[in-house]
C-alpha cells in the first residue's frame, strides 16, 4: 500500500479522505505537466521530451 | 507552470552564472496553505488566520527537509508530520501550498495532489512524512 501524501482525519482519528504525494518541480511544463503545457523548447522536438 | 518563485529563479540563475552571492535564507521554513492556486509571481489566497491556522503556515521539527546529494530530490516534512485541525467553524478548502523560509520569503509553490481538498470544521489535515517532493530535474 502506498503511503498517502496527505490525509484528512475526523475528530475520532478516522481517515475520511487521502491523497498522494505532492511534487514541486520546475520542469513540469516541459513534461506536459499539470497545466497541460506542451510548449516547444528551442532546438528540441516535442517527441524528444520526457512524458 | 514553474514551481519556483520567480524571484528565487533569478537568484539561482544569477548566483550560478556570476559572482553574485545568493542571499542567505532564514531557518524555520514553513508550508503555507492556500485556497487558490499560486503562481510564479504570487502566492495563492492563504487560509484565514485563526481557527486552527496561523498566517504564514507551519514548520515542524528539524530537519524540516531531507538533504539533497548528487542531485537527488528533497522531501518535506522530513521529521514530523505537518498537521492542522480546523476549528474555524467553517470548512477549509486547500488548493495549493507555498514553501517559504522563516522570514516569509517564498521559494517554491505548487498545487496539492488531488486538490481541491475540503477540510470540514473539526477535522484535521496532515501532510505525511516526506510527502512533498522538491526537485530540479
Amino acid at each position: 500500500m502506498t503511503e498517502p501524501g496527505w490525509v484528512v482525519l475526523d475528530p475520532d482519528g478516522n481517515v475520511v479522505a487521502s491523497g498522494g504525494p505532492t511534487a514541486l518541480e520546475p520542469v513540469s511544463e516541459l513534461k506536459g505537466g499539470s497545466d497541460g503545457g506542451d510548449r516547444p523548447v528551442d532546438g528540441v522536438e516535442a517527441s524528444q521530451l520526457d512524458d | 507552470m514553474a514551481a519556483i518563485d520567480q524571484s528565487m529563479v533569478s537568484k539561482l540563475l544569477n548566483s550560478t552564472t556570476s559572482a553574485t552571492a545568493f542571499t542567505t535564507l532564514t531557518t524555520g521554513f514553513k508550508v503555507r496553505l492556500n485556497s487558490t492556486a499560486s503562481s510564479a509571481s504570487a502566492s495563492g489566497t492563504e487560509l484565514p488566520n485563526g481557527g486552527g491556522y496561523t498566517t504564514g503556515g507551519q514548520t515542524s521539527t528539524a530537519p524540516f527537509a531531507s538533504t539533497s546529494a548528487a542531485g537527488s530530490n528533497v522531501t518535506i516534512p522530513h521529521t514530523a508530520v505537518l498537521t492542522w485541525t480546523n476549528s474555524s467553524g467553517v470548512a477549509w478548502t486547500i488548493v495549493s501550498i507555498d514553501l517559504t523560509d522563516g522570514a516569509g520569503v517564498r521559494t517554491w509553490f505548487g498545487n496539492v495532489n488531488g486538490q481541491p481538498i475540503t477540510i470540514a470544521n473539526g477535522n484535521t489535515f496532515q501532510f505525511a512524512l516526506d510527502s512533498i517532493t522538491v526537485s530540479l530535474s
